[in-house]
């Protein structure tokens, strides 16, 4: 009983390290530039073919092929931001917000279609890092890759937390958030650090997608269901929230575990789905999410 | 005896730490204007706010046309005859100016025809018939402000809080929002004017209440305020 | 515009149904005019809500695809016909759609289009994972609505359709709904403060757009006859919303002419094959949103400064 319970808790927040480093991005430039970025599940994407390609088809060693997936992450995150998002969130027109969602939403949609025509529709796998099961305790398995991506999920979430809080980068970053219009007044160059938190989101989701590769599957709709999952994870912790995408990821993480283990087998995504929406009844703006001034 | 067509008691409302509104009683007759002053930050639009139910209040309670409406959603005071306008305009952007009044008129009840037609007769009178086919968007300051005079007319309220209706207007838009003012208040509807157009809204006023820091700093006639040696620390200095 | 001229437009879509019918088109062709009619009702309706009520739902498609499996349901599990179902499933999703509609009154801003879209994903993989209803990717058959392979019955039925689409839709846009869901969408705390009943607007809006798109997916149920999980991709719900934007969002007519112009390049292109049309349209797609913002309807008003005022709402 207790064996079950425990295993489950570790195999939850195991997961739920992936989830959180796969929306922390979203987060982040949502909480700088209020950019709900849609094609952040296909930076991930991208990332995991370029891991793919430096492994499998370049034959190198897999860490590189980790490295591999952030650099292609953040290369195509930082393209789309000067491409697609920079002319118009520095644009004077209505209803912003929901135009940035419209043109991610679409350039989404290309990137899949154009990696469909690139790659096919083959589902490909990575090789892991470290391919064992561990026994902890004697008794609890667990395999050794989901081990090394959780360090590696939880290290660059800390190392986030590191660049947000302490250093310049940061601090711009927080005075964007806080005031944008005043922040460029007393001299924040907005597109260098609009370019560097988009280059960190990127980073961050290539990464995840291909930590996740050896658990899952690589192919050009799979940024879909990381988006899917990015979004739960962020709407339960509050948009723009880091501290809250990190609660939430690891909770939605255990709470799916949970009730794959305690209720039904069938449903794992459904469980998620289900904390999304009692969030939402009782705290609209998520956990952490504050409201805003309106009128 | 005149009627109380608007009454607050122990108003209070926070934000954070931030306390906006610290006990405010107010009364506001029918027929009666009040000029509401003070220096930017005292609360002013944040009491506008809670009284039209923008805001929910932390403690207190208001009373609109002998009907409590503490803590409703802001269309029920709306629909029970207070009309509000807004600081920085009320203006729908993509609707046409006559569209943006005739909504004024079908939350009255108005069909959509009805209002429309409502709505151009009252666009003439604030003088905005030439661009009563305009994107509100397209409009100037000043003549988005005189939209809300335009709704105002359609409205037909018992209260009208306006919110800095002079803030950025020449002198001539002012007068003709001074005579419908005028003209409506003498037909019996409560007004709460924020300005801090002095001259103006003290030729407008029976009394005046003064805002400071969420609180009434001093209350009564233009005179008596403008001699009161706190409100002159405070504001006018 | 004149409301004349709005008013005539219903009666055109009937009569080209009719006229198309009885001249026997290619089936090439012919197939793809009934499928436009799909992709109309469907970018036509989710114009109404998120052009004109602001409320960007990624649910859409998702209720066009309860539509036709409800049409499968109703048809194949409760032995009914299927033009019952096509009466029956706007009703059943609508109210899926006054559902939506409560989930958006809780919500501000872009919070709206995040939860939709997880909804809609979550429903996706329900859809391909539950294969003991709805036979996986083998997916589900339904006999047609009468026996045979003519078209010329659905072209007059989608001439209909589209006419009825149009006459809810001035309805709507000319009549109080219209001007309220407007203002809302322009500033909801500022309607909200006028006296605008939020919580009825959105309701109606969602549930009469829902409808809308129930209808859509009966009517590609009793159409196509074969239903798959993958209906329900974000990829179709791409197109629907490429549909609405290259037109225009906000424009009565705005997802009429992303409908003609879209499956104008799918039909020219088509050789390429399926990969690359995708490309093709996605990529015309975005580059429209980003080049002509507010889509070819404001583009080409521009281009006549004295029509812009009449080709508005
Ligand atoms: N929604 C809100 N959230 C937090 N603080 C607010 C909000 N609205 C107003 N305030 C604060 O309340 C105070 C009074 O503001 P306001 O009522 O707008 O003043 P006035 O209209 O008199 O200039 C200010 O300090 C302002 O920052
Ligand atoms: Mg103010």
């Amino acid at each position: 009983m207790t064996q079950l319970f425990v295993q489950s808790l570790l195999l939850g927040l195991l997961q739920g390290g992936l989830y959180a480093l796969l929306a922390v991005g979203l987060s982040l430039v949502f909480g700088i530039l209020r950019v709900v970025n849609f094609a952040h599940g296909e930076f991930a994407m991208l990332g995991s073919f370029a891991a793919v390609f430096v492994v499998g088809m370049l034959g190198l060693p897999v860490w590189t092929g980790l490295i591999a997936a952030a650099v292609a992450g953040a290369a195509i995150a930082y393209a789309t931001n000067i491409l697609v998002l920079r002319p118009i969130y520095l644009s004077r027109m209505r209803q912003k917000g929901e135009y940035t969602i419209i043109a991610t939403f679409l350039l989404s949609q290309f990137l899949i279609a154009a990696a469909t025509l690139s790659f096919g529709t083959t589902y490909r796998k990575l090789p892991g890092l470290w391919d064992q099961n561990l026994a902890v305790f004697d008794y609890i398995y667990l395999s050794g890759n989901r081990i090394v991506a959780f360090v590696a999920a939880i290290a660059m979430i800390a190392l986030l937390f590191f660049i947000v809080y302490r250093t310049d980068i940061g601090r711009a970053w927080r005075a964007l958030t806080q005031n944008p219009l005043g922040a460029a007044v007393v001299g924040i160059d907005v597109n260098r650090y609009a370019n560097l938190a988009f280059l960190a989101s990127g980073a961050f989701a290539g990464l995840a997608a291909a930590l996740l590769a050896p658990l899952m599957f690589v192919f050009p709709a799979s940024g879909v269901i990381a988006l899917v999952k990015a979004f739960i994870v962020v709407i339960i912790g509050g948009l723009g929230s880091i501290r809250g995408t990190l609660f939430a990821g690891l909770l939605l993480g255990v709470v799916e575990v949970m009730g794959t283990v305690y209720i039904d087998t069938g449903y794992t995504d459904a469980y998620g789905f289900a904390l999304m929406i009692a969030v939402l009844l009782f705290r609209p703006q998520g956990l952490f999410g504050r409201t805003g001034r309106t009128v | 005896m005149t009627r109380i067509v608007l009454e607050t008691q122990g108003l209070r409302k926070a934000f954070g730490g931030n306390q906006v509104i610290d006990g405010i009683d107010f009364r506001l007759a029918a027929g009666e204007l009040v000029a509401i002053v003070g220096p930017n930050g005292a609360g002013k639009t944040s009491f506008l706010n809670l009284i039209a139910g923008q805001f929910r209040p932390n403690a207190g309670t208001i009373q609109l046309a002998g009907a409590d409406v503490t803590q409703l959603a802001p269309n029920v005071p709306a629909r029970r005859g207070l009309f509000r306008s807004f600081q920085n305009g009320g203006a729908f952007g993509r609707l046409s100016a006559i569209q943006n009044v005739a909504l004024a008129g079908m939350v009255r009840g108005l069909g959509r025809r009805e209002a429309e037609s409502e709505a151009g007769k009252a666009l003439a009178r604030v003088g905005l018939s030439p661009v009563a086919d305009w994107p509100a968007d397209h409009l100037s300051g000043g003549q988005r402000k005189l939209i809300d005079f335009a709704r105002l007319l359609l409205a037909k309220p018992e209260v009208a809080l306006l919110d800095e209706p002079t803030a950025g207007v020449n002198p001539a838009i002012m007068e003709v929002m001074r005579a419908i003012i005028a003209e409506m208040r003498d037909k019996g509807v409560g007004f709460a004017v924020i300005s801090h157009d002095l001259p103006w809204v003290f030729g407008l006023c029976q009394r005046v209440v003064v805002l400071a820091s969420g609180r009434v700093l001093a209350a009564g006639s233009p005179d008596e305020v403008s001699a009161d040696p706190a409100v002159r620390e405070a504001y006018l200095a | 515009m004149t409301k004349l001229t709005h008013h005539l437009v219903p009666l055109l879509f009937v009569a080209a149904g009719l006229g198309l019918s009885l001249i026997g088109l290619r089936p090439v062709v012919a197939d793809l005019l009934i499928l436009s009619v799909y992709y109309l009702l469907l970018a036509g309706s989710w114009n109404l809500l998120a052009g004109f009520a602001g409320q960007y739902s990624f649910a859409h498609i998702g209720l066009a695809t309860a539509g036709a499996y409800g049409t499968a349901a109703l048809v194949i599990g409760g032995g009914l016909s299927g033009w019952a179902a096509l009466v029956i499933m706007p009703v059943a999703v609508a109210l899926l759609g006054g559902g939506l509609g409560l989930v958006a009154l809780r919500v501000r801003g872009v919070q709206l289009p995040l939860i939709t879209f997880a909804f809609a994903g979550a429903f996706a993989v329900f859809l391909a994972a539950a294969s003991d209803i709805t036979n996986g990717s083998m997916g589900l058959q339904l006999p047609k609505l009468v026996p045979g392979f003519d078209r010329s019955l659905y072209l007059v039925l989608g001439g209909i359709l589209a006419g009825l689409f149009f006459i809810v839709q001035n309805w709507m846009i000319d009549g109080k709904l219209g001007l309220l869901m407007q203002a809302i969408r322009d500033n909801e705390d500022i309607a909200h403060g006028m006296g605008v009943g939020i919580f009825r607007v959105k309701i109606a809006a969602f549930m009469i757009t829902a409808a809308i798109a129930g209808l859509a997916g009966s009517f590609y149920a009793n159409y196509v006859g074969v239903l798959a999980p993958s209906m329900l991709s974000m990829g179709e719900m791409g197109y629907v919303v490429a549909m609405a934007v290259i037109g225009g969002l906000g424009y009565r007519y705005g997802p009429l002419i992303g409908v003609v112009i879209i499956r104008s390049i799918e039909y020219f292109v088509r050789g390429f094959g399926a990969e690359y049309t995708l490309v093709i349209i996605t990529g015309v797609a975005l580059l429209v949103v980003l080049f002509f913002r507010e889509g070819v309807i404001a583009y080409v008003s521009r281009l006549m400064p004295r029509q812009t005022a009449r080709w508005r709402s």
